[in-house]
């Protein structure tokens, strides 16, 4: 009975991995407003505007306004312990290799960035 | 480990690659859901009701070699410019603005100048195939544990 309880749990590893990919929306402000906003490289359109992100992944952001100034803002996942308890209660070891290895278990936290011509990236 | 993954979960990915002038067809793109009855074909079968696809769309996609491919229902695209490569997963919505894409999707948003893009793919998950091969990397994983209890 034991034997037998064993591979179902083990098809019920990795939740976060199961449980997927999240995404999220951001808030991008800029002052003065009206800086132009780059995401990794590729225009988005001008501040404030708000853009869908996934939540495991980084995000680096360029404001450029017209007067010639920049500033960067960078997004960056990271670690959420409560997928743990999950993976254990159910997936048991597989779950956490799975979700340990696969990077499901970080999620970004900011919800957006907020930047100064004059004084770079406000928190 | 991660590399692991990779290659378990390759397989569960469809992969079609695309002209970049076909880009715009994503926005044709389509799935619908709906209340339906759903059957549980367990050890004691029931129907429910839940939530069912009802219908998606089917595009036609030329290849760079000329082939054409039929992607059902919605896809990620990826974008490879000179620069590096940008998913965006879907649902993904792209407006023509004449030398450039502007691409909106749920996990990035950006415009792509035409001349920058040096490939263009589609990609989707394969739910049944990724749910199989999750479940057996996990049961391979637990198969030790099994076996070292039954030892005991």
């Amino acid at each position: 009975m034991r034997v037998l309880a064993l591979p179902p749990l083990g098809l019920l590893a990795g939740c976060a991995f199961i449980l997927g990919e999240q995404t999220k929306t951001v808030h991008l402000v800029s002052n003065p407003p009206g800086a132009e906003v780059a995401m990794d490289g590729l225009r988005v359109g001008r501040a404030p505007l708000d853009v869908g992100i996934l939540e495991q992944e980084d995000y680096d952001f360029s404001f450029r306004w017209d007067g010639g100034a920049v500033a960067h803002c960078r997004l960056s996942p990271s670690w959420k312990p409560y997928f743990l308890f999950p993976d254990i209660l159910l997936g048991g070891l597989a779950g956490i290799v799975i979700d340990a290895s696969t990077g499901y278990w970080v999620r970004e936290d900011a919800d957006g960035c907020a930047v100064s011509a004059s004084q770079g990236v406000v928190p | 480990m991660r590399h692991l993954w990779v290659i378990v979960l390759a397989g569960c990915y469809s992969t079609v690659a695309i002209r970049p002038t076909e880009i715009p067809k994503v926005n044709q793109m389509d799935e619908s859901y709906g209340t339906g009855a759903v059957y549980s074909p367990t050890s004691n079968p029931s129907i429910s009701i839940g939530t069912v696809q009802t219908g998606e769309s089917h595009i036609d996609f030329v290849a760079p070699d000329g082939s054409v491919s039929n992607v059902p229902g919605y896809a990620d695209l990826f974008v490879t410019t000179r620069q590096r490569t940008y998913r965006f997963r879907q649902i993904v919505k792209v407006e023509d603005e004449g030398d450039r894409f502007m691409i909106r999707s749920s996990s990035r948003t950006g415009e792509v100048p035409k001349g920058d893009i040096v490939a263009t793919e589609l990609r989707q998950l394969n739910k049944v195939e990724t749910a199989l091969a999750v479940a057996g990397a996990a049961l391979a994983l637990t198969a030790p544990l099994v076996l070292l209890l039954v030892a005991r």
